[in-house]
């Protein structure tokens, strides 16, 4: 008995050994050209073996509970109903982890079937061939449907001529305020702040402190907690400065990063003033008591920053003071800009199966199936027929942030940017914020930084 | 000689019995620091759990307010729903289980073959052994990724480990690359090499094979040191961290430390519910703890000291 | 030992590989393999990867020691070993010298002394992810416990992690409260390896408790109190879960460390080479501590 046990380890053992060592044979010296290989788009994509399902693989980004509750329950079942060959695997990520998620996806070959990202992401994913071109699935079944988006929001998804990706939302952004706290204070609750004086003028008098200093209700909120939420405070003013990031939008030349300008420094110099010398919001934001609240309805804030959730989160969280919330235009200095930016699917380049991917896409972007998906939060579409026909976008408020775009308000952040490189920007926002760097050294250090990430990614991609 | 110079000097017994008071001062005092440092220890689990059975509104009271007549269970509900706890925690249990396990087999046996077999080339071969236990796990990182992402004919893969994701997103990826520990190792040898020789002679003359001598007379005898081996591995792999970090893709194959992150990322924090899916992830390891704090304490001083 | 070696020798000329051979490479195999696969040969491609600039998803080529003079100059990664080096300087007095008071406090006589030995050990057995958790929520500014509790002193609310000169002190303050427990249980069995015949014979000699400890325990103590030093320097100078899960680094770069520098690079830049010097550069660095570590722990046993 015991001998015999002895031999049936020895066996196990051995096989164990034979299926380790080929593992570490196999292991370090391939698995550089498969990735590529995978990055190249070359690793065909495996046929479907007769009668058995293909799994697609979609990355969505994490929603709502009742957005969540129709895309789980209406919207995935519908796909897999009328298209039998195939299942759906849904892997959610929020914004923060999504670039770990799609690169190591696209390290380990982890197929990237269908993905939800902004179109401001776009670019490095197609420069380094990650996502697939739509152009021929366009020409063959989506021409007449394409039509009925807004070309602007289309277009922004193109990298060097090609078309990436495909918008599913807009999300559009523009000063939002408390109609209530305005005619407290003795201002016209029918239009917002006009411009960065107005901005002043108007949070300076709307700020609330305790007896300690602390701010009790921010005057105009900047929620400067994260690297990422400071970037975006940042680039708001930035780009109502009449200056981006990068200039021209869809340059890769590391020398049109335009950080050091004096108009980015007036931006940054700004912001540092409205959180140090006006004082009309804490640099960490506010916290909401009830997580369920913007911080515009729980009444922390009488300015800030919104999309068009907003008024989602009103209706659905607080419709008894909805008539307070006020939708004003984007600030302005030297331009009149707020971000304006779709949210787009794209299909990654190691599909297992561009046609279901496709045909998946398509699914989501279904009039029907898109009006379930934004219809809860008032998401803004980018569809002109849903803009036009769904019932809520009826809402005037909801029509103010439409709007946007059509005036040519809305911009992007440029397409050469990544999201980390953004986030590293952010850093020094918050270190000036701070007053642990001056703006200048802040500003020349995330413009060094900004330049070599782009320089490195035009290098690996090859020039051009 | 110092020592009889300090007898001179040595007070007199009677002395310190007629000094009650300061002993008794001291002793409080000891008291009041254990009991004020427990208490600091103390609180923020008790935080967590307050915090993780208070209705939504009371969570922000502040003043904070310690106790209310409305606890509820609603942010379990919701870890477990939304959340999906329920996936993660069992994850953590098959992955932590599964590491455990093999570590016991394949370290028990290798301790065995150091400390009671005789072969050639075997202080070299530990010292190897021990040697890996000595880089850090981050070096490997990287390259680790890609071997379990090039493992042969898994996840799509051929042969040579092409083509596929191999086990990344997997249990295996998850489990394997965890499974050993050099340190293990060391512990076990030290302690099968405390055992008498002679069982095991009276059992090779008997004719029984290493395997059987192995399995049915140093295991037996070597609880207390597995034990210790497996509480570690154990609490060690639930706490894990990065490895599954790296690894996992997919919501299905997520841990629950994985998942913690998670929530705190979210556009607002829902405190009541993080806090629930923290206690969720504590309470396996304290309860281990607390059914097997002889083994801790012991394992604590063996690592800590040598013999 | 070089008889046997002797005798083993001839032992395998005569017959090839004894019984006990055989065994032993079948009982060691398992772990070798799993050793060789995923942490040898994974080290060694490491150090071929610092050498080139890999990114697992484009084209890579061979930098030679690019990455290592691009070091040289990245004011980040020398932030980061700044803020590796706060930590393990903030963390390890702080640590050691509570862990030895309570060591001493719960080693005597005591009512409740094993409830205290546990309350102290329980984060040690918890995760410092779910410890974070906690400690960010103690940490809110708004809402949290111990501003809470600040106020009740009458004192004014701190930023704790959302400030740049406070949040590595709060991650210091978490982990000191983390650490002491585990600390303590290594104390604690140094303590019960003393003689208390040496406290009888100075109690005798009429030393006072102060005496005893200067000239008894603290002398005794010494080779745990180098385990502890050695063991906690290397694990400090590697902190990165609370990091990741409480600040990210932030804010403005105060709570980088080496391994979130090394996180960050390799996988959301995937700037892998880079990654990987990094990562030997911070092997190098503890190389010397990890063999002092090595050498307490096993040759000791070794030679016996």
């Amino acid at each position: 008995m015991v001998c015999l046990s002895r031999r049936r380890l020895l066996i196990a053992t051995g096989a164990l050994a034979a299926a380790g060592l080929a593992t570490a044979c196999a292991g370090a010296p391939t698995a550089a050209p498969a990735a590529t290989g995978a990055a190249e788009g070359t690793a065909p994509a495996a046929p479907p073996a007769p009668g058995k399902k293909v799994e697609l693989r979609f990355i969505k980004l994490s929603m709502d509970t009742d957005v969540a509750e129709f895309f789980e329950k209406t919207a995935i079942p519908k796909f897999e109903e009328a298209n039998p060959g195939y299942t759906v695997k849904v892997d959610m990520s929020d914004w923060g982890h999504l670039g770990e998620k799609l690169m190591t996806s696209f390290a380990g070959n982890l197929p990237v079937d269908l993905v939800e990202t902004g179109s401001d992401w776009v670019g490095p994913y197609a420069a380094r061939k990650q996502f697939m071109p739509l152009d021929d699935m366009v020409a063959t079944d989506y021409a007449e449907e394409i039509k009925d988006y807004y070309p602007e929001m289309v277009d922004i998804s193109r990298y060097r001529g090609k078309l990436m990706a495909l918008p599913y939302i807009l999300d559009i952004r523009t000063t939002c305020y408390r109609k209530d706290h305005f005619k407290e204070a003795g201002f016209d609750p029918e239009t917002g702040p006009d411009t960065w004086d107005d901005l002043v003028a108007y949070a300076t008098k709307l700020v609330q402190t305790d007896n300690q200093g602390n701010i009790t209700r921010a005057g105009y909120l900047i929620d400067a907690s994260t690297p990422t939420g400071a970037f975006f405070e940042f680039w708001y003013l930035l780009v109502q400065n009449g200056i981006d990031v990068v200039v021209p939008w869809g340059s890769w030349n590391p020398d049109d990063v335009k950080l050091e300008t004096p108009e980015a420094k007036e931006a940054l110099q700004f912001m540092v003033d409205l959180i140090n010398k006006y004082k009309v919001s804490p640099m960490t934001g506010m916290s909401t008591k009830n997580p369920d609240l913007s911080a515009l309805a729980e009444g922390i804030t009488s300015i800030c920053t919104e999309g068009s959730w907003i008024i989602g989160n009103f209706k659905r969280y607080a419709p008894d003071i909805l008539e307070q919330l006020g939708v004003g235009k984007p600030l302005m200095k030297k331009a009149r800009k707020q971000y304006a930016c779709p949210n787009v699917y794209a299909i990654g380049t190691n599909t297992v199966d561009a046609k279901g991917a496709w045909a998946l896409m398509k699914h989501m972007l279904s009039k029907e199936i898109m009006t379930g998906m934004l219809a809860p939060a008032s998401n803004t579409p980018p569809r002109k027929s849903i803009a036009a026909e769904a019932e809520y976008m009826q809402d005037p408020l909801v029509q103010k942030f439409q709007q946007i775009p059509e005036q040519g308000w809305g911009t992007t952040t440029p397409q050469a940017t990544e999201w980390p490189t953004l986030e590293n920007i952010g850093n020094y926002v918050q270190a000036a914020l701070r007053l642990e760097m001056t703006v200048d050294e802040a500003l020349a250090k995330a413009a060094e930084e900004t330049k070599r990430r782009i320089a490195e990614l035009v290098e690996a991609v090859g020039a051009g | 000689m110092a020592v009889t110079a300090m007898a001179a000097r040595r007070p007199a017994p009677r002395r310190a019995k007629r000094m009650p008071l300061g002993h008794y001062l001291g002793r409080a005092l000891l008291y009041l620091v254990l009991i004020a440092g427990g208490l600091s220890m103390l609180i923020p689990f008790l935080w967590m759990i307050f915090t993780s059975f208070k209705p939504r509104q009371e969570i922000f009271k502040m003043p904070p307010v310690i106790w209310t007549t409305r606890y509820t269970v609603e942010h379990y509900v919701v870890a477990i729903t939304r959340g999906k706890f329920d996936i993660y925690f069992k994850n953590s249990f098959i992955v932590s289980g599964a590491t455990t396990l093999l570590t016991l087999f394949i370290t028990s046996l290798a301790g065995y073959a150091f400390a009671r077999l005789r072969w050639r080339g075997r202080e070299v071969v530990f010292l190897i052994v021990l040697g890996t236990a000595m880089l850090p796990g981050l070096i490997a990182l990287i390259p680790t990724f890609l071997i379990v992402k090039a493992t042969p004919l898994a996840g799509g893969n051929d042969i040579l480990g092409r083509g596929g994701t191999g086990w990344l997103d997997s249990y295996p990826g998850l489990i394997l690359p965890a499974v050993g520990g050099g340190f293990n190792v060391f512990l076990i040898r030290q302690f099968f090499s405390t055992l008498p020789k002679e069982l095991e002679d009276a059992a090779r003359v008997d004719g029984c094979g290493e395997f059987g001598i192995f399995s049915r007379i140093i295991i037996p005898l070597s609880k207390p040191v597995l034990a210790v081996v497996a509480l570690f591995t154990f609490q060690g792999s639930w706490n894990d961290f990065l490895w599954p970090l790296v690894i996992v893709q997919s919501d299905r194959m997520r841990t629950i430390q994985l998942g913690l992150t998670l929530f705190r990322s979210q556009h607002n924090v829902e405190w009541g519910v993080l806090m629930a899916g923290t206690t969720l992830a504590t309470a396996p390891t304290v309860a281990l703890f607390l059914a097997a704090q002889r083994y801790f304490v012991r394992g604590i001083a063996l690592t800590g000291i040598k013999g | 030992m070089s008889t046997s070696i002797v005798g083993w020798t001839q032992s395998r000329k005569r017959r090839g590989l004894t019984a006990q051979e055989r065994a032993a490479i079948v009982f060691v195999a398992p772990l070798m393999i799993l050793l060789l696969v995923y942490w040898i040969i994974p080290s060694l491609a490491s150090l071929f990867y610092s050498l080139t600039n890999y990114s697992v998803v484009l084209p890579s080529k061979w930098v030679g020691l690019e990455n290592y003079s691009r070091l040289a100059g990245d004011v980040l990664f020398w932030k980061s070993l700044k803020n590796s080096a706060y930590f393990t300087i903030g963390n390890i007095p702080f640590t050691m010298a509570i862990g030895l008071a309570l060591a001493i406090a719960v080693n005597g006589a005591l009512v409740g002394r094993n409830f205290f030995r546990i309350v102290f050990y329980l984060p040690g057995v918890t995760s410092t992810i779910a410890l974070s958790m906690v400690w960010l929520w103690l940490f809110d500014p708004h809402f949290g416990l111990l501003n809470a509790f600040l106020k009740l002193l009458g004192l004014p609310p701190q930023q704790w992690l959302q400030s740049t000169s406070q949040a590595m002190p709060s991650i210091v303050l978490m982990s000191v409260w983390g650490s002491v427990g585990g600390t303590m249980i290594i104390y604690l069995a140094g303590l019960q390896g003393i003689p208390v015949q040496l406290y009888e014979a100075a109690e005798v000699d009429g030393a006072t408790k102060w005496q005893q400890f200067r000239y008894i325990t603290l002398p005794s103590l010494q080779p745990v109190t180098l385990y502890v030093l050695v063991t906690s320097i290397i694990g400090s100078f590697q902190i990165f879960g609370p990091i990741y899960a409480m600040t990210d680094g932030g804010p403005a770069f105060a709570t980088t460390t080496i391994v979130h520098q090394i996180y960050i690079n390799g996988f959301r830049y995937f700037h892998m080479g880079y990654a990987a010097a990094q990562s030997w550069v911070l092997f190098v660095l503890l190389l010397g501590l990890s063999i002092i570590n090595l050498r307490l722990q096993v040759f000791g046993f070794i030679q016996d």
